[in-house]
């Protein structure tokens, strides 16, 4: 069976799924996902992985462990971290308040707009742009991650797959944060954490002679921990620090006309943020905060260069700064699940996720043997993982294209989220992940686990340590010890298997000098 | 003599300390096989060598921090003082959530495990527990602990309960796989 | 949601059903609660999925609620050791395999298990172990792979120590040097040959559709006995290896339950494999539903217990 056949069971997947009140329910799903995700970015305090981590649990018990809950469950996810980017400019354009941290550029432009009267067309100019990016983004997704893992799949051995691993971690490490020696602290303690209880020996490693650990530490707890206990305790802090302050206080006036949106003007911003942005998302690591940025500064230099006399400077309500900002960081999500699909490394938060998902559900372990044209064994046979990545696609420009009609008039909808307080939502919050874990693991061990982990997230913020590095190495930690473990016994048990080919040795001699390049890179 | 180093160096000795702990006690001690192992007698790779990799991450990490430091950030008395409080509100709910219902269920006849899975009874324990964790939450963050707060978290805690409980039915809400 | 639906359904249709049963079949015992049943293999799997259709059937026949939940880790030795102090009364259960009551339980000493622990309720499926290769790598009989390896040293592909032990001692009963490479789960392994970073490996069932497509031979059977699909490739006994990879998935509780429940629950596990869902399944990936049950199981377990020391020392 070619790709083709493969391409077409997996939109078949997504359409013939069973129907609830006549819409096939993977449908439903990212509908389902993608308003909630635009409703959650909206919400100064909460992102949208917060919203996947809480929603997968209870997707879980809703459609259980069966093949046929993969696609139901990721198109929810998907349509949830789609939705929250483009969700995040609301508050920014309304209230000067960026709902997530990579909509901060939009507030330079859109809120000027907003006070000129102009937020209607700056919400219009958002959504345009957010929806331009996300779409050329899954375009590339599609083209690049099969072809990316077939590559990999035929040219790496076990010992270039390990030496693969150490380089993405590297890279990691390096570019998050502020502080290469930091990111590689935060990446050896995830690593550390991978390593408990998960041995090849029947003795359980690392758990102090505690059974409450023999299993190992939850991911699911161990994740959501670091990633969102971790928040609300510094988020709460800094309020309890700073006092409560009301952001959304005032209300811009809405404008009569909208106007036209100048589409030619803003297409060529439109056009390179998204290439800067599916560049960076392609990148493990490199998060849609700084695509946004990177989005903006270069938009501003082009901008000074070729504004006409008279149009409104950048930060002066330019709507080619908004138009920039949003379609690069929309344009990372799409590109971030590149590596995730073709080497199983996730990127950024939202992939931490995905895969998360991935893994508790079952049945489609992402990695280069998805795309194996061979996977399902006989010539006549599809192979169920491919099937089930094209079906992701598949989901993917079903949420682009509920985007594109319902996105724009759901989003001017949705500005009313930034009036609820911080400090009584990130309670509750609180409250639905240890359920949400809970559920999952039925112990108050568990619940326990998280809690201890969410201090340990905390103090992470409050030294500049970036907890992500600490949950991709975590997730990857026991792939790159079996990988590595398999590579040094496929290779005869030769202790130099890292080095003994050119591309690992390549990649090893790459991890290090990514290491001493970002060294360089000023403190900031 | 008096040391002064910087906040981020304290912090690279500290890491440096702890990896060194796992290096030479924590990976040997409490692994089952070494960093190899010779296995039907060709070498393989033992339990304790990734803990050591782990370790050798940190500190390489360390090391960089303590020979660049950057954006000297500490935990602050503050910090601990929070982290304080914070532990204590959760070992209060934790306990009200784990022992309410058992407590308020102590007289009746069969106790509450037999009615762990029934209403109102197996909300107890989470009601009681999520009211305490989130109106004390909401409290701490603005300085003031007033029935308002508490009165969401009650609110906030029976939804999230009714969420889980009501459509599935083979979910189970805290604390009810403990008891 | 559907699932309430479901249940309640089926409880209606057990009320009528469990008044018929009682007198057909004698299922005088029921469970007072739920069942926990444990699953010792990772969610997605064909282990743990034909666990979860027996769970449905079972569900659906008698009325009992079975809740799954995954204990994976260490070879089913986890879930035998979350299992062993659980109440005896059948509300506890766990799918393991053989070898995790004989050889990881005899490895895993520090664990404290062994079969006495257990009540033994049934198996549902063996193995069809073979040791396969892609049929691209032009072998046809198991004499071309040892003239290959006799060239240079061969990947072997295993997903158990007691596996990794039994190729050690095939290369060693043909004068070979195998490269053990040991991998989670068989699906790895069949991955691993699939993209040629193994030469060839263990596969206990999986390999079917690509035998019978020709993508994949299977070289030798790993079982005392011929393999179903290829009865022609030599046993381990004809090449000279005195142990088996013989194997089981099986169910088991907690030791010291009594008869009746022991009987009802071994009884419809094993219906659940004959018939319905699970049963379709099982016919598919495993070759048929296998049901040792009652003594003869007990002796298994226990022999399989006993045996595992001496294949450990051979490899020595």
């Amino acid at each position: 069976m070619g790709v083709w056949d493969h391409v077409i069971a997996g939109v078949l997947a997504v359409f013939q799924s069973d129907p609830v009140l006549g819409v096939p329910i993977t449908i439903l799903m990212v509908l389902g996902g993608f308003l909630l995700g635009i409703t959650v970015g909206a919400t100064p305090g909460l992102a949208g992985p917060m919203a996947m981590a809480i929603s997968l649990p209870i997707l879980i018990s809703v459609f259980g462990y069966s093949n046929d809950a993969l696609l139901p469950v990721l198109g929810f996810l998907i349509g949830i971290m789609k939705g929250a980017t483009i969700g995040g400019a609301v508050p920014a354009i309304l209230f000067n308040t960026p709902g997530t941290p990579d909509a901060y550029m939009t507030t330079l432009d859109g809120y000027p707009m907003a006070q000129k009267g102009e937020a209607k067309r700056a919400l219009r100019v958002a959504h345009f742009s957010s929806a331009s990016g996300d779409t050329f983004s899954d375009i590339v997704l599609v083209l690049c991650a099969p072809f990316l893992a077939i590559l990999v799949e035929s040219y790496l051995d076990l010992p270039e797959k390990t030496a693969l691993l150490i380089l993405s971690l590297a890279f990691i490490a390096s570019v998050i944060g502020n502080s290469v020696g930091k990111g590689l602290i935060s990446m050896g303690l995830g690593l550390l954490a991978a390593m408990v209880a998960t041995g090849e020996d029947f003795y359980p490693r690392l758990t102090l002679g505690q059974p409450a650990l023999a299993e190992g530490i939850p991911i699911a707890a161990a994740i959501l921990g670091v990633l969102i206990l971790g928040e609300v305790f510094k988020a709460l802090e800094d309020i309890h620090h700073n006092g409560v302050f009301s952001s959304a206080a005032q209300t811009v006036r809405q404008d009569a006309k909208v106007g036209t949106l100048g589409l030619r003007k803003l297409l060529p911003y439109i056009g390179r943020s998204a290439v800067i942005g599916t560049c960076i998302g392609a990148l493990p690591g490199v998060g849609s905060t700084l695509a946004a940025t990177l989005g903006y500064t270069s938009a501003k230099r082009r901008h000074t260069k070729e504004k006409e006399p008279g149009a409104p400077d950048f930060g002066e309500g330019a709507p080619e700064g908004i138009a920039a900002t949003e379609a690069a960081n929309s344009s990372v999500s799409g590109a971030n699940l590149i590596p995730v699909l073709s080497l199983g490394i996730p990127g950024n938060a939202a992939a931490v996720f995905l895969i998360l998902a991935m893994d508790s559900i079952g049945g489609f372990n992402p990695g280069p043997s998805v795309f194996q044209l061979g996977g399902g064994i006989s010539a006549g046979a599809l192979n169920p993982e491919m099937v089930m990545a094209f079906g992701i696609f598949t989901t993917m420009f079903v949420a682009n294209g509920l985007n594109w009609t319902i996105g724009g008039m759901f989003m001017r909808s949705v500005g009313v989220m930034a009036r609820i307080p911080k400090e009584r939502l990130l309670p509750i919050v609180l409250l639905l992940t240890l359920t949400a874990i809970y559920v999952q693991e039925t112990s108050m061990v568990a619940v326990w686990i998280t809690l201890f982990f969410g201090f340990v997230g905390y103090a992470m913020r409050r030294i500049d340590m970036s907890p992500l590095p600490f949950v991709i190495a975590f997730i990857l930690g026991g792939n790159l010890e079996a990988t590595a473990r398999q590579a040094f016994a496929a290779t005869g048990a030769d202790p130099f298997f890292l080095f003994n080919s050119p591309i690992a040795l390549a990649f090893i001699a790459l991890a290090v000098a990514v290491v001493i390049f970002s060294l360089r890179k000023p403190a900031s | 003599m008096k040391l002064r180093l910087s906040a981020d160096k304290w912090l690279a000795l500290f890491f440096l300390a702890f990896a060194l702990l796992v290096i030479l006690v924590w990976a040997p001690l409490d692994t089952g096989t070494g960093l190899v192992e010779k296995v039907r007698r060709k070498f393989v790779i033992g339990d304790a060598l990734g803990p050591t990799v782990a370790g050798a991450v940190i500190v390489i990490g360390a090391l960089l921090v303590l020979l660049r430091p950057g954006t000297d950030k500490m935990i602050s008395r503050e910090n601990v003082v929070w982290l304080a409080a914070l532990f204590f509100l959760f070992a209060l709910s934790m306990v009200l959530m784990r022992y309410a219902g058992p407590v308020a269920l102590a007289w009746s006849e069969s106790g509450y495990r037999p009615l762990r899975a029934t209403a109102p009874w197996h909300y107890i324990g989470f009601l009681i527990g999520g009211t305490v964790l989130v109106g004390g939450l909401t409290g701490f963050a603005k300085r003031q602990l007033s029935i308002r707060e508490f009165a969401i978290g009650f609110a906030a805690s029976l939804a999230i309960a009714l969420l889980y409980d009501l459509p599935f039915d083979d979910l189970i809400l805290p604390p009810n796989g403990d008891v | 949601m559907k699932k309430t639906m479901k249940a309640t359904a089926a409880a209606a249709l057990f009320s009528f059903a469990a008044a018929t049963s009682a007198i057909a079949d004698g299922h005088a015992w029921a469970p007072e609660g739920p069942i926990k049943m444990m699953i010792a293999f990772a969610a997605g799997g064909g282990a743990d999925t034909h666990a979860r259709l027996i769970a449905e059937d079972i569900e659906a026949s008698l009325g009992w609620e079975v809740i799954p939940e995954q204990v994976t880790g260490k070879g089913g030795v986890n879930a035998l050791v979350a299992l062993k102090d659980m109440p005896a009364d059948g509300s506890a259960i766990a799918l393991v395999v053989t070898e995790s009551l004989g050889y990881n339980a005899a490895a895993a000493k520090g664990a404290g298990v062994s079969p006495s622990d257990f009540t033994g309720l049934t198996t549902t499926a063996g193995f069809q172990m073979g040791v396969v290769a892609k049929a691209d790598k032009g072998w046809t009989s198991f004499e071309d792979m040892i003239v290959a390896a006799k060239g240079g040293e061969l990947r072997f592909g295993t997903m158990s120590p007691k596996l990794s032990d039994l190729a050690f001692l095939l290369g060693e009963a043909q004068g070979v040097e195998f490269n053990i490479v040991q991998v989670r789960g068989g699906r790895a392994v069949m991955d691993g040959v699939e993209a040629g970073d193994m030469d060839l490996g263990f596969m206990a069932g999986i390999q079917g559709k690509g035998v019978a497509s020709g993508d994949l031979v299977n070289l030798a059977s790993a079982l005392s006995g011929p393999l179903k699909q290829t009865p022609d490739a030599p046993t381990f006994a004809d090449l000279g290896v005195q142990f088996s990879a013989d194997g089981y998935f099986v169910f088991v509780a907690p030791a010291g339950m009594d008869d009746a429940a022991r009987d009802a629950i071994t009884a419809a596990i094993a219906e659940a494999t004959n018939s319905g869902k699970a049963s379709g399944m099982i016919n598919k990936a495993f070759g048929g539903a296998v049901n040792i049950q009652g003594a003869e199981l007990d002796a298994l377990l226990q022999s399989d217990f006993d045996s595992a020391g001496q294949l450990m020392e051979a490899v020595q």
